[in-house]
């Protein structure tokens, strides 16, 4: 077994947000190495080592992905599926990170298979105290497969 | 010598009787010895006691036992034997005293005696020899005895009382039955006279009768012809028979009278019934014997003869007929009598009574024989009606059947006439009859469509041929111009014919007739003959009249279609060959047609109308839906980046203003870090905003799924949360149970959230927090109301209070958006419902929603 740091994927468009949910991490004392995908594509690339993560040990996978849902190119519900749908990542915890609570959004994010839906705030505040909880549940209290090789 | 006395004659004789001179005493008369001479003496001596003794028995027994047959012969007897012994006590005496002389007489006298007793008992001796033996006597009271008993058994048995009474009526002997009847016991009346068994008023006669009949017994019945009654014990009286017989008891003087004594009371009781029929019979009842002599009647007979009973009874029966008839009747009378039955007398005859006062009166009579039981011959009943008022009945019957006959003659002619109208009415009720059937069928074929031609079409098919011979129906246009739609013809091929008239020469619009009049007048018009003289004033020309001609116009009426004053056209019907012609009913009947047309007319265009006018609607209901669905989608998006894109943007202000707060709070003093935190607050509030705004949109576009909830259920689990936010308040929540209704679930919470919490937010200033949650009634409907008692607000402002982003209180008193009412508002709204409130600045507020 190889003893790794657990890595967050952030998939996430928007640079404020991306920097705010960094520095939120940080606040709360959250260490872990955070790969961030700027669309849809990107995140594809790294889960399955395709395009510019070619190079990329495939055995590696995150702790978690925090998924947004209004993403370019390839959208984040779009991402979800696939990542679902691939063996190697089916048991990938997906939390969906996003400002949407249309219903129907987080009705799709379940039936697609997504782990967890959390609603971004608008006050920071709450935003940090959010992904402190997070972090703590996702990186420390879940199991995860990620620390059980699969073997292809 | 005649101083010899007889008594000196007798003394002397007695002297010499009694002396003993000449004679020994038997003693020294003959060797006697002691032995044999008192042998002797003692025997004669016991003889003489013997002799002496036995006669003394039997003047005992002869005293003792009087009534013994032959007492003289006992006398004697007893004499004889007396003097026997004398003569043996002389024997003995004569030993001492021979006194020869006496014994001697005594001895005569003996002699005398006994040949006397002899002949006595000589004479005697049948009838001694008739003397039965105490055996015989005994045997002979035994058959008595017996033949008695028998007697009494007899009497006993006898159903009847007997009585037997002496000559002197004393009665001697009574059996049962009497006790019985009259109701005593024997030993009370045995010896009494029999009158103690009348009633008193009969005593004076039985005496006389009963003496009568001790003279002349004979067996026979007790008072022929006469009602005879006994008297009980009690004094009650009742009817009886009596039979009498004489009795003689052997060696008895005089008779007894033996009677049978019946008590008749039923006898009299069925008789009497028997009476009572007849004389209750309605009849007069006549009851004659063989010999036609009148044996009874009723009061009926008395009453309409006019005799009294006693007048007639006896008489013989003729003397109830008038006298032509008697001889014939005697005759009558005997064949009757010869060959009796139950019939009617002088059938087929006139049979007539005569009253007393020698009036007579018609009569039906019916005969019955009676035989009576234990009589001869037969009785004749009859049974006399009188008829004098038949008769009469029947008079006038006849009177009255001529009387008849002449009415019937009258009436006869009259009916005839009658009938002859009534035919004529009839025809015309057939008419009717048929006119209301084609009125029936005709509406019921006017309703069946809604289209307007078809309708009118439908109409003018009809009306050929069973109406008119062919009918035109005419419509006023828009412009007032009158056109001819429909034309009906019995035969088709002149349907063109019509039009082309109508073409070639249309009706002059100012004509006196036709179809112009009647659109002016609104009058129908009948022309029930149209004569040539009129086709020829009408005819424009020789070609109009032909065309006139043959269309043939024998007969018309032209009526409107009219109906409120609207006219639509004219209806017009014309017969041309038929023969028939319009009368004032045809005229009635096709006003009647019209007026059903019409308004099967007005139902087409009615309808028409309707159906135009539901074209357009639908037509704009259609764009607006389109136009709604439209902005409907619009919202949808907008909502939608709403909720995602204008929230980023906040997010990131309020981010980076926190982290330049954060990290670099050294380089700003107060009112530098002041102003970032407004700027935050304001980015939040934004958010708070565009979620409100979010939450609005939706329950405005959200599909409503009605199901029966439980308000208080869903208050009660609100109000927990609020108390769980806030534990520290002190609160008095009171929510009515079961408030069920039928609403949207998640529609409902969202609004019972905003008012619970709106209760609850605006009373957090109060000690206590009183919330109230319940229902009122008024006229029927329940109010649901939701009461606090909070700051409250100023009833001024009530119409902004539901206003989206409206508020009340400021934002530092009370924080919140403004949307939360006019959440409420939309929901309760969307169930039907409204929504009102009350208010008192620092009391509290209410409202009120119906849904």
């Amino acid at each position: 077994m190889k003893q790794y740091e657990k890595i967050i994927l952030l998939v996430e468009d928007n640079p404020d947000d991306e920097l705010l949910t960094l520095m939120a991490f940080k606040d709360n004392k959250i260490t872990n190495e955070v790969i961030v995908a700027r669309d849809g594509e990107e995140a594809l690339d790294y889960l399955f080592g395709t395009g510019k993560y070619q190079t990329r040990d495939l055995d590696i996978l995150p702790q978690v992905v925090l998924l947004d849902l209004k993403l370019p190119k390839v959208d984040g519900l779009e991402v979800l599926k696939t990542i679902r749908s691939n063996p190697s990542t089916k048991l990938l915890p997906v939390v969906i990170l996003t400002s949407s609570k249309e219903e129907v959004d987080i009705l799709k994010s379940y039936e697609l298979g997504a782990n967890s839906y959390i609603r971004k705030p608008v006050d920071f505040e709450q935003f940090s105290e959010a992904i402190k909880q997070l972090g703590l549940y996702w990186l420390v209290l879940n199991e995860s497969i990620s620390e059980i090789v699969i073997t292809k | 010598m005649l101083k010899y006395s007889t008594m000196e004659q007798i003394t002397e004789f007695i002297e010499e009787l009694f002396s003993a001179d000449g004679w020994p005493a038997r003693w020294y008369c003959g060797n006697w010895t002691e032995f044999h001479g008192w042998l002797y003496i003692i025997s004669d001596l016991a003889i003489w006691a013997a002799y002496f003794v036995i006669p003394i028995f039997l003047i005992q027994f002869i005293r003792k036992k009087p009534g013994i047959p032959l007492p003289t012969v006992f006398w004697l007897f007893g004499a004889f034997i007396l003097f026997c012994g004398l003569t043996h006590l002389m024997d003995a005496i004569i030993f001492w005293w021979p006194a020869y002389r006496l014994s001697a007489m005594l001895r005569f006298m003996t002699a005398v005696i006994s040949w006397v007793t002899i002949f006595a008992i000589y004479k005697f001796l049948p009838v001694a020899l008739a003397l039965r033996t105490p055996k015989d006597f005994e045997e002979e009271l035994g058959e008595r005895k017996k033949s008695e008993s028998k007697f009494v058994g007899l009497l006993e048995s006898a159903p009847d009382a007997m009585v037997i009474a002496d000559s002197n009526g004393k009665i001697q002997m009574v059996n049962a039955q009497t006790e019985r009847i009259f109701g005593y016991e024997r030993n009370e009346i045995i010896g009494k006279e029999v009158e103690i068994l009348i009633p008193e008023r009969f005593h004076n006669n039985h005496t006389g009768h009963r003496n009568n009949y001790i003279e002349n017994p004979t067996v026979r019945s007790m008072g022929i012809g006469m009602e005879l009654f006994g008297k009980r014990k009690d004094g009650s009286e009742f009817p009886v028979e009596i039979s009498l017989s004489p009795m003689k008891l052997v060696g008895e003087e005089g008779i007894l009278v033996m009677s049978a004594i019946r008590d008749i009371t039923t006898q009299k009781k069925s008789e009497s019934k028997f009476v009572g029929l007849l004389e209750s019979a309605p009849d007069a009842m006549v009851i004659a014997d063989s010999n036609g002599r009148i044996q009874m009647v009723n009061a009926q007979t008395e009453r309409i003869f006019g005799y009294e009973r006693n007048e007639i009874i006896g008489k013989e029966v003729e003397i109830l007929i008038p006298e032509r008839f008697h001889n014939k009747h005697t005759g009558h009378r005997h064949g009757y009598v010869e060959h009796p039955k139950v019939r009617g007398m002088g059938v087929g005859m006139e049979l007539f009574g005569k009253r007393k006062d020698g009036s007579e009166f018609p009569v039906e009579i019916s005969l019955s024989p009676m035989k009576l039981i234990g009589e001869e011959g037969i009785l004749v009943i009859s049974a006399i009606r009188d008829i004098t008022k038949q008769k009469k009945t029947e008079a006038e019957i006849r009177k009255l059947n001529e009387n008849l006959e002449h009415l019937i003659i009258e009436r006869t002619s009259e009916l005839e006439l009658a009938l002859k109208k009534e035919k004529a009415a009839r025809v015309e009720m057939n008419q009717n009859q048929l006119r209301l059937t084609f009125l029936t069928k005709a509406s019921n074929k006017l309703s069946s469509s809604l289209d307007y031609s078809e309708t009118l079409k439908n109409l003018a098919d009809m009306l050929t041929p069973e109406i008119a011979d062919w009918c035109a129906i005419d419509e006023i246009e828009e412009d007032g111009e009158i056109k001819r739609i429909v034309v009906s013809h019995v035969d088709s091929k002149k349907i063109d014919f019509v039009f082309e008239l109508e073409k070639k020469y249309p009706t002059d619009p100012s004509a006196p007739q036709g179809v112009y009049e009647v659109v002016r007048t609104r009058k129908p018009q009948l022309y029930t003959h149209i004569p040539d003289e009129m086709l020829v004033m009408a005819a424009k020309d020789q070609e109009h009249l032909r065309i006139l001609r043959e269309l043939g116009l024998k007969s018309a009426i032209i009526v409107p279609l009219i109906s409120r004053d609207q006219i639509y056209g004219v209806l017009t019907l014309v017969l041309s060959d038929s023969g028939r012609l319009f009368d004032e009913g045809d005229l009635e009947f096709a006003k009647e047609l019209a007026r059903r047309a019409t308004l099967a007319i007005e139902n087409t265009k009615l309808y028409k109308k309707m159906q135009d006018s539901n074209a357009e609607l639908e037509l704009r209901v259609n764009k607006r839906t389109i136009e709604l669905e439209n902005i409907n989608k619009e919202l949808e998006a907008f909502s939608y980046s709403v909720s995602h894109d204008l929230r980023a943007p906040l997010r990131s202000i309020d981010g980076f203003s926190n982290k330049i707060l954060k990290d670099y709070s050294h380089l700003f003093d107060d009112q530098g870090k002041d102003y970032f935190n407004r700027v935050m607050n304001s980015s939040r509030h934004m958010g708070n905003l565009i979620d409100d705004l979010i939450k609005l949109a939706r329950i405005s576009r959200i599909d409503m799924n009605m199901e029966e909830i439980d308000l208080s259920a869903i208050a009660r689990s609100i109000v927990s949360e609020l108390k769980e936010s806030n534990p520290e308040r002190r609160a008095n929540i009171s929510i009515q149970d079961d408030l069920i209704i039928n609403g949207d679930r998640n529609l409902i919470h969202i609004a019972l959230q905003n008012l619970l919490g709106n209760a609850w937010k605006y009373s957090k200033n109060k000690p206590e927090t009183e919330i109230e949650f319940s229902t009122i009634q008024n006229e029927g409907q329940i109010i649901y109301f939701i009461r606090d008692n909070g700051a409250g607000f100023n009833m001024r402002y009530i119409d902004k209070l539901f206003g989206a982003f409206q508020r009340l209180h400021s934002l530092s008193e009370f924080e919140g958006t403004g949307i939360g009412l006019a959440t409420v508002q939309r929901i309760i709204r969307r169930h039907q419902g409204a929504i009102w409130a009350e208010s008192e600045i620092d009391k509290g507020t209410t409202f009120f929603f119906t849904l």
